[in-house]
């Protein structure tokens, strides 16, 4: 139902992209009336018709260009008309729209239509796929983005514990260099892809408390994983108690209290 | 407020020093400079936050040795601050030059111009800054750039061969690019090497494969489109289906079915119907694509205010600049507007007097006319100048226009006409009354500089929504909506007006995108933004300053050497002033397809209904991007899905990302050193 329903969002929008490129280009008919306009008749926006020698080849400009029968800013009088009806045109651009003379309003009408139906499909196949997933997680947790979440405050405490146990300046910045690395390249990554799921679990004002509490946990490892990198482990350190401190407000939002 | 500067000038962990700051204001203006020439060159920009990323860590950490990322993520967010006004300065202030509107240093109108920049430039950070956390943390949009920049600050820190791959990707970026940059230098480039397929800058795919020429496939040769489309990755690839909609069905089945005037040859037909209806459903897309997205974000918006709100409360500042300062700022700018659109709206906007024909406002040099010498213009400029300034002239206001007199006696010989003869003045020097023209000037202002506030905060979310999600940002098409905006509400002769405005917009949107792009890469690095948006605050003036000195002094160049300013006869033909002239004069002329905006928003808004709210503004804007652009940016979307395929999601992140920030590092810097050469040496 997915894919129908993208198809029909993109015939649709085709359709009324199509459709909408004729709202200024009306057909000329024997009726003269429908292109009048205001007191009197629609303008030419763009050149119209294209002059030929008696060969039939078409004359052309020194530059090259074509030679138009009637200039952009025309006033489309009756004569005018009958002299580009004469020499074979069939549609105009004109300045001044009008839904009367719109021919494919129609079409841009039912692409409309499809946009709105191909959405409802797709949202609906969304909401379903959802609820699937929300049951498939409660069976197996660790592939969810919840799970990631939760790995990420380990990473920070697991770091918090094991770092007074390195003795070398070095050897600690090269732990918050890895394990905070596998953060940003790992873990940050599936939160970021599970927002659908997340959104499904907390609706979108929980998941932006969510996604607010931790991204300051983030920053805050973000942070020791630069000055770790820089060589200044006494910032590293407070930066992970930092993101420590923070956890609990993340788990909060994550068990949506 | 002492703590205040001691919160942001911490020094425990070197983040904000005055080395940062003062080597981020001279690369800036550097840059500023050199990028704002060749914008009037090439018709576009470069950010410059990745150039100032690479030099940042050569001057603090190889010249000072002590640099830290955090300290370089400072001096690329305030250099590319002072640097990225340029677009918006370029694309819109050139047209006065264009239209033949004298625009001189001593003048009034110059000083507006640049005062109302400055305005947009607050406006536009400030606007900004609250919705942070709703698009970086919440929406987790990618910011190309920002994420490329973030890779290149900690490519040392992240080990040798991870440097080793970005400077590999400098090289590519700075090696393909280099028969691009040639060119502008007289040297040989990809167009000299006789290779039919092959153009200055593109690849002609569509002749390889004898394509018919109204299906355009080309491929620009730009390293910095491929690295952001690899960055980007399969959302990207939105774009690319948006511009194949444009450019391979739209403007194909409309030539075929005899939609394009007659004289359109079929190699002309993707150019003809980008104009006449690509870029308007595009920019239409865009707008209501946007719109949607505001509107389907609006719980993570309330959100990130009220976290933002909290943050305020927080003693000492917290990690976000607080509301009351935000407020501030957007009022002060408001205020900036309101007085630069209030001077203007009371200046006559005729320059010869509607009964007697003398000069009544500033004569340029151009304006003199008959085979004379450049000192010979300037003397008879100077000359009637003085003549100007001498005339005690009178003014009278018609629909909504000031109107200026040689005497007093000529005033009150129009008191004397009819309104219908006055009305046919106005129209036969292309000024309509605007929707406002029957407010009082005051109230006029104030609605202008209301709409305008307004208009800036709209147009600084689509920007950056726009930049968030693809790197590329409709600046072009945003000012040309605002510039119809401002005519359409102070009237079609209310030119300078207009351009003001749009220049102040303009500005504030492309900093509204660089400010949301540079917290992106400090989120990255772990900067804390409270910092970054005090400095970003603190410099923004600088760049519009910078540019409007740099348009002037070029186009006084030009004047003298090819006697116009800019335009196709001088080395700065100005392209996208160029377009805005053509929709400025189509203004004038009512012939602006109005309809095919709407129908585009329409179109957007309903795209944005499904799940992914941002669609309608990736579909515009590649419908109103040039096909060779997308069509790159497009082949490095599908390279980075064919390397995660291949080698793993988390690969493809860690070497790949720091390659195509490479790429994009490596086209930008070569670029930025070939246009000071070609500044340096004329």
């Amino acid at each position: 139902m997915r894919t129908i329903g993208y198809v029909v969002i993109g015939v649709s929008l085709v359709l009324g992209a199509v459709a909408a490129t004729t709202a200024y280009v009306p057909p000329l008919t024997a009726d003269d009336s429908a292109l009048a306009a205001g007191g009197g008749y629609a303008h030419l926006n763009a050149p119209a018709g294209v002059q030929r020698d008696a060969a039939g080849e078409f004359v052309l400009t020194a530059a090259g260009a074509r030679v138009p029968l009637v200039p952009a800013g025309t006033e489309l009088t009756p004569e005018v008309q009958a002299r580009l009806r004469a020499a074979g045109v069939r549609r105009v651009r004109v300045r001044e729209f009008a839904f009367g003379r719109w021919q494919h309003a129609w079409l841009f009408a039912l692409a409309v239509a499809g946009l709105v139906a191909g959405s409802v499909l797709v949202r609906r196949h969304t909401a379903r796929a959802q609820r699937s997933r929300q049951v498939d997680e409660e069976r197996q947790p660790q592939g969810a983005p919840q799970a990631a979440l939760v790995e990420i405050i380990a990473a920070a405490r697991g770091l918090q514990a094991d770092l007074p146990a390195l003795a070398a300046d070095a050897d600690r910045a090269r732990a918050i260099i890895e394990r905070v690395g596998r953060v940003q390249a790992v873990l940050a990554l599936r939160v970021v892809e599970g927002r659908d799921a997340l959104v499904g679990t907390l609706g979108m004002a929980g998941y932006a408390e969510l996604m607010d509490a931790f991204s300051r946990l983030e920053r805050a490892l973000n942070r020791a994983w630069s000055a770790a990198a820089d060589g200044v482990l006494d910032e590293a350190l407070r930066c992970i108690d930092e993101a420590v401190a923070l956890a609990p407000e993340v788990e909060d939002r994550l068990g949506g209290k | 407020m002492r703590s205040f500067f001691q919160d942001v000038f911490q020094t425990r962990y070197r983040e904000v020093t005055p080395s940062a700051i003062l080597f981020a204001i001279v690369i800036g203006v550097v840059m500023n400079a050199a990028i704002t020439y060749a914008g009037l060159k090439i018709g576009f920009t470069i950010g410059g936050s990745a150039i100032a990323a690479v030099l940042g860590f050569g001057v603090l950490r190889g010249v000072l040795r002590r640099g830290s990322i955090l300290e370089t993520n400072i001096a690329q967010t305030c250099a590319s601050a002072v640097n990225i006004s340029n677009s918006g300065i370029i694309f819109t202030v050139p047209v006065l030059f264009l239209l033949g509107l004298p625009l001189a240093a001593g003048g009034a109108d110059f000083w507006l111009i640049t005062l109302a920049a400055v305005g947009g430039a607050i406006l536009g950070t400030a606007f900004i800054i609250p919705l942070r956390k709703q698009m970086i943390e919440i929406d987790r949009l990618r910011f190309p750039s920002g994420t490329g920049v973030a890779a290149i600050l900690k490519s040392p820190g992240a080990g040798a061969r991870k440097a080793v791959v970005l400077l590999a990707g400098i090289g590519a970026g700075a090696a393909v690019y280099w028969f691009v940059a040639a060119d502008q230098l007289g040297l040989p480039g990809y167009g000299s090497l006789g290779i039919d397929v092959l153009t200055a800058d593109a690849l002609d795919a569509g002749r390889l494969l004898n394509f018919p020429p109204q299906l355009e496939l080309i491929f620009g040769i730009a390293p910095f489109a491929l690295g952001a489309g690899y960055i980007t990755g399969r959302p990207g690839l939105f774009v690319l289906a948006g511009g194949i909609l444009a450019y391979h069905v739209l403007t194909p089945f409309a030539y075929a079915m005899g939609w394009m005037p007659a004289i359109v040859a079929a190699h002309e037909a993707p150019a003809y119907g980008f104009s006449a209806f690509n870029r308007p459903l595009g920019i239409g897309l865009l707008l209501g694509g946007a719109m949607m997205g505001i509107v389907m974000s609006l719980p993570a918006i309330r959100a990130a205010l009220r976290s933002v709100a909290a943050a305020g409360r927080v003693r000492g500042g917290g990690d976000e600049l607080g509301m009351p300062v935000l407020v501030t700022a957007a009022c002060l700018a408001g205020v900036l507007l309101f007085a630069a659109a209030y001077v203007v709206g009371e200046k006559p906007f005729n320059r010869t007097c509607p009964v007697t024909g003398e000069w009544v406002g500033p004569v340029s040099v151009a304006d003199i006319a008959g085979d004379l010498s450049e000192d010979e213009r300037r003397a008879e400029a100077d000359a009637l100048n003085a003549a100007v300034d001498a005339l005690v002239t009178a003014t009278r206001t018609h629909g909504g226009y000031v109107i200026s007199f040689s005497s007093e006696q000529a005033a009150r010989t129009w008191d004397g006409y009819d309104a219908a003869r006055k009305d046919d003045y106005l129209l036969g020097n292309n000024a309509r009354p605007g929707w406002l023209a029957g407010f009082p000037p005051l109230l006029r202002a104030a609605a202008i500089a209301l709409v305008g506030v307004a208009w800036i905060w709209l147009a600084g979310i689509i920007i950056a929504q726009c930049t968030g999600m693809t790197d590329w940002s409709p600046i072009s098409g945003m000012a040309l909506l605002t510039v119809v905006l401002v005519m359409l509400l102070g009237g079609t002769g209310a030119v300078v007006g207009a351009v003001l405005i749009g220049a102040a917009l303009c500005v504030a949107i492309t900093l509204a995108a660089d400010m949301m792009t540079d917290l992106r890469t400090g989120h990255l690095v772990g900067a804390q933004p409270r910092r970054q948006q005090v400095l970003e605050l603190l410099v923004v003036g600088i760049g519009p300053l910078v540019s409007m000195l740099v348009v002037l002094l070029i186009a006084e160049a030009n004047r003298q050497s090819f006697g116009v300013p800019f335009g196709p006869e001088t080395p700065t033909s100005a392209p996208q002033a160029q377009a805005l002239q053509a929709v400025i004069t189509g203004v004038q002329g009512g012939e602006m397809p109005y309809a095919l905006y709407g129908f585009g928003a329409l179109l957007g808004a309903l795209l944005g209904l499904s799940t992914f709210s941002g669609l309608g503004v990736l579909v515009g804007l590649s419908m109103y991007l040039p096909f060779a652009a997308i069509a790159t940016y497009g082949v490095g979307c599908v390279v980075n899905m064919l390397v995660a395929r291949w080698k793993g999601r988390v690969w493809a992140e860690d070497w790949g990302v720091p390659f195509a920030a490479g790429l994009i590092v490596g086209e930008s810097l070569l670029a930025m050193i070939v246009n000071m050469i070609v500044l340096a040496t004329g």
